[in-house]
Parts: structure tokens; C-alpha cells; sequence
């Protein structure tokens, strides 16, 4: 139940407790490098940097980047055991650092990530998701992140949890937000950060990683959160 | 003696008389207009069911109300769909079945000739209603979510096929929280014109003053108070009873309401 902080010079920090273990164990990459583990459509690898066409199995290493295409996405297995998934149009930039320690994670640039992160140990390295400004530091659970509509200062960004729970904090707040297992807060224009709450979208989020228990594929309209002033009938 | 006897008794036959009289005009001899009775309140709840099927949103609406002199009940089912044809214009098309709908005509003499409105619970009316709902958002407005619309509604009334032309113009504010509305405050007046019928160019005025407040996703709850002005004119039964006569009558009442609104997923 630890909150790891981290990135504290940042304006905001989401930090991830009540961690959740993975209920079997989970296939790993060779030591040090994670993998390609599934794709489904056009996703395009940054090796070395180096641009290709993503093939599965593919390694990728610190400072490698997965980016998917229109109806595409992909699965990466993380040297720990824990699994991204990116949805169509995203991009992540894999954080893996070498013996000298470290936290795994990614920097998500453009579009949305499922990230089941393998429960950790305490005192070991945690596992972040970057996302501009905003950072998820966790211990073992699950949640999706994703950026959500231009705002007047930046894009909004979306964080679901669906396992565990985390505490958002934005530049200038005084205190965490703790947002439960099943509940979601958006982050507008990356500096507000709205109260936790059920989202019904984010139950049409596809959480699968394992393309043996079916379509990893996530469809869901991150648009259908936000509400349409001028669809509100009443009478 | 005998003359004081009779004069008694005929001073006891003339006060007979003049009470019949009375009596009998009472009874409707000479026909009174309707008393407005100032603002009387009145109660009013609603309840909504919305759906959606991708641009059609079906709706099933139920409301009773208690209203006019001693809160006679009235209550009303309508079913139909809006379709959503533009972002900021909804059209939409309803059936109406309702009992206890007050009509100028149903002022008249009951059958012990007492001038008076009649019972029409019993009474079931069906009407057809056609709407238009055009929405703009004023974001320049402090608070920025404001919303303008106007629905105007055509109704005919199948039972004695008077057509009403209803104008609403309406400001809501949303009270977010985050992307979604925490809670909603309109304000809205609506004025019911009559087509072919009445001797007024406006048969009802509404002031609505209305929350909603956003309890889940799919459920909304809220009070509302309205002031409602509804002009009687000349009844048919007053016209041919009196004839070269009429009236029209204002009425006034306070309204207080309860609104729930669901939406199947």
C-alpha cells in the first residue's frame, strides 16, 4: 500500500497503491529487454533509432519506441513480466534501465496505454507511465491511460484504474486525489484534475493483454466522456 | 285578526317565491362565468424515460398533476422519439393519452343547473404532438456552460380537435463536475397559442423555474415551480344560454413540481 512519488518537480503525479497481484505468472522476455509480445495491424518500432515495421517478438531496449496505426494495437512485454498495451494512434517510448537500477516504464506520447503492471516487492523499483506532464508511478495494478481533447493549455489526459488505486495530484493541489478501482479522473489540460468518479465509458474498455483469451483490441470512444451540453433532454 | 292572519300569510307566500326565485337563478337561470380564485397552488410530477437509438432517442413521458379548484387529478402517457437531425436541432414526433384535460367547453350547467366546470377524469383525449428543439451553447456567458434552446410544439387534440402552438424559450446552466453535469437550473417560459379555438391570442402562460440534479449517470432528479396563467373563454353552453354574451376568465396558479428523468444505457 505504499504511494511511491516520484517526479516530484513535475506539476502533476499519479501514484498507484493497493497493488494487485497478477493471478498466474506472467511469460517473460530475455533479462533486460522487453518484447513485442502481439500486434494486430500496422505498428511501426524505433529500434536504436532505427524506424521498421513491427514484427512480434520483436526486442526492443531502453529508448525504443512502439507507434500503432488507425485500427491498430499492440502488446509489450516488459522485462518484469508487466504488459502495455497501446490503442490505435499511440506512441510509447519504453524506459529500461540497465543494471545500474531504475524504474521500467514508458513515456506515452500520442493516444492511449493499458499498462498490468506485476505486483512488485517492497523496496523494489516501481513502474511508471509518462504521460506529458503526468507520471504513473505503481507497484502492481492495473490502468489505462490515454490524452483526451485539446484544452485551451494542453491536452487532457485520461487515468482509469481498474485495479488498485491511485493518488492524483496536480501543480499547485494541496493534497492527492485517491481514485479507486473502477474509477477514473481526467486531468484537464494537465493541470486540473477533476473528482474521481464512474465513468460508464471506461466500461467499455477492453483490459485484455492475452490474445489467447480474445481480442486485445480496445474500441472504446474516449469521446462518449465527454458530455454534450446540447444532448441533455430532459423533456 | 283575520286580516292581520292573511296578511301574514301572504307576506310568507312572497318571501316563499322570492326564495325560489333566488333559487332558481342560482341554478343557472342566469349563467356565471368561471371565478379565477387567484393563485391557488397546485402539485405536478413527472417522470421520464429516455432511450437511445443512434440518432433517434425514444422517450416515454408520465405526469400527473393536481390542479384547478379542489386539485382535480389529471394525468397524461406519452410515447414517441426525438431524432437528433443537426447537432443544435432535435425533431420530434409524440402520441398523447391523457384524462382530466380542462377545455373551454366543459363549462357549463350540470344536470341540477348549477354553472360549473365538469368532471373530465374520466374523460380520455388522444393528441398528436410534433416538436422541434433547436439548441445553441453560449460559452461567453460567466460560468461558460449555458445552454439556449426553444421547443416548439404542435398539438391536435383528437377529442374535439383544437390545435395548440406551445413556444418555449429556455436557459439552462450546467454545474459540472468535470465533463459531466453535476447538476442543472433552467429557466423557462412557455406560451401556449390556440389555433382554432378561444376568444384570446394566448391560451396559457408558463414561468418555470426548474433543478435537476444529476444523481447517477442514468437517473436525474429535481423540484421545479412555476406560475401558470391559463385564459377561459366563452363556453358553448354560456353562448347559447346567454346569447351575445361572454367572458374571459384569467386563472393563476403556483405550480410545485418533482421531476425524475432515467436513461436506459
Amino acid at each position: 500500500m505504499r504511494i511511491l512519488l516520484r517526479a516530484a518537480a513535475l506539476p502533476l503525479l499519479l501514484a498507484v497503491a493497493a497493488a494487485a497481484a497478477p493471478k498466474k505468472a506472467a511469460p517473460k522476455p530475455a533479462a533486460g529487454a522487453a518484447s513485442l509480445l502481439y500486434i494486430e495491424g500496422k505498428v511501426t518500432v524505433t529500434l536504436g533509432g532505427h524506424r521498421k515495421e513491427g514484427r512480434e517478438g520483436d526486442v526492443l531496449g531502453d529508448g525504443d519506441a512502439v507507434a500503432t496505426a488507425r485500427k491498430a494495437s499492440a502488446v509489450i512485454l516488459m522485462p518484469d513480466g508487466s504488459r502495455l498495451k497501446l490503442r490505435e494512434l499511440s506512441n510509447i517510448t519504453l524506459d529500461i534501465p540497465g543494471a545500474g537500477g531504475g524504474e521500467l516504464g514508458g513515456t506515452l506520447t500520442l493516444g492511449g496505454v493499458f499498462a498490468k503492471v506485476t505486483k512488485r516487492l517492497a523496496g523494489a523499483a516501481g513502474f511508471h507511465v509518462r504521460a506529458a506532464d503526468a507520471v504513473a508511478s505503481v507497484r502492481g495494478t492495473q490502468f489505462f491511460t490515454a490524452f483526451g481533447r485539446q484544452g485551451k493549455k494542453g491536452k487532457d489526459l485520461w487515468v482509469c484504474v481498474n485495479e488498485g488505486a491511485v493518488d492524483v495530484s496536480a501543480k499547485g493541489a494541496d493534497k492527492a486525489q485517491r481514485v479507486a478501482q473502477g474509477e477514473g479522473v481526467l486531468v484537464k489540460s494537465g493541470t486540473d484534475v477533476t473528482a474521481p468518479q464512474a465513468y460508464d465509458w471506461t466500461k467499455k474498455l477492453n483490459w485484455n493483454m492475452d490474445p489467447a483469451r480474445g481480442s486485445v483490441e480496445d474500441h472504446a470512444d474516449l469521446d462518449r466522456a465527454y458530455s454534450d451540453l446540447l444532448d441533455q433532454d430532459y423533456r | 285578526m283575520i286580516k292581520t292572519i292573511a296578511e301574514r300569510r301572504g307576506a310568507a307566500a312572497a318571501f316563499a317565491v322570492a326564495l325560489l326565485l333566488a333559487a332558481a337563478v342560482r341554478a343557472g337561470a342566469t349563467p356565471a362565468a368561471p371565478e379565477s380564485g387567484g393563485r391557488r397552488p397546485e402539485y405536478e410530477s413527472a417522470q421520464r424515460l429516455f432511450g437511445r437509438a443512434g440518432p433517434l432517442e425514444p422517450m416515454g413521458e408520465a405526469v400527473e398533476r393536481w390542479q384547478y379548484d379542489g386539485l382535480r387529478p389529471y394525468n397524461s402517457l406519452m410515447l414517441g422519439s426525438y431524432a437528433r437531425v443537426e447537432r443544435h436541432l432535435k425533431l420530434g414526433a409524440f402520441y398523447r393519452l391523457e384524462h382530466g384535460a380542462r377545455h373551454d367547453d366543459d363549462f357549463g350547467p350540470d344536470p341540477a343547473k348549477h354553472w360549473r366546470w365538469q368532471e373530465t377524469y374520466g374523460r380520455p383525449e388522444s393528441s398528436v404532438i410534433l416538436d422541434a428543439s433547436p439548441r445553441v451553447e453560449l460559452p461567453f456567458l460567466p460560468g461558460r456552460t449555458w445552454v439556449a434552446s426553444a421547443k416548439l410544439r404542435f398539438e391536435h387534440d383528437f377529442f374535439n380537435g383544437e390545435n395548440v402552438l406551445r413556444l418555449a424559450p429556455e436557459l439552462a446552466w450546467f454545474w459540472m463536475n468535470g465533463l459531466s453535469p453535476r447538476a442543472t437550473i433552467f429557466l423557462r417560459q412557455e406560451t401556449a397559442l390556440p389555433l382554432n379555438f378561444g376568444e384570446t391570442k394566448i391560451w396559457q402562460r408558463w414561468y418555470y423555474l426548474a433543478g435537476l440534479w444529476h444523481a447517477r449517470p442514468w437517473l436525474s432528479l429535481g423540484p421545479s415551480v412555476a406560475l401558470r396563467e391559463e385564459v377561459w373563454s366563452t363556453s358553448e353552453a354560456f353562448r347559447s344560454t346567454l346569447p351575445g354574451h361572454s367572458y374571459q376568465t384569467l386563472y393563476r396558479a403556483w405550480v410545485a413540481g418533482f421531476t425524475a428523468v432515467a436513461r436506459l444505457p
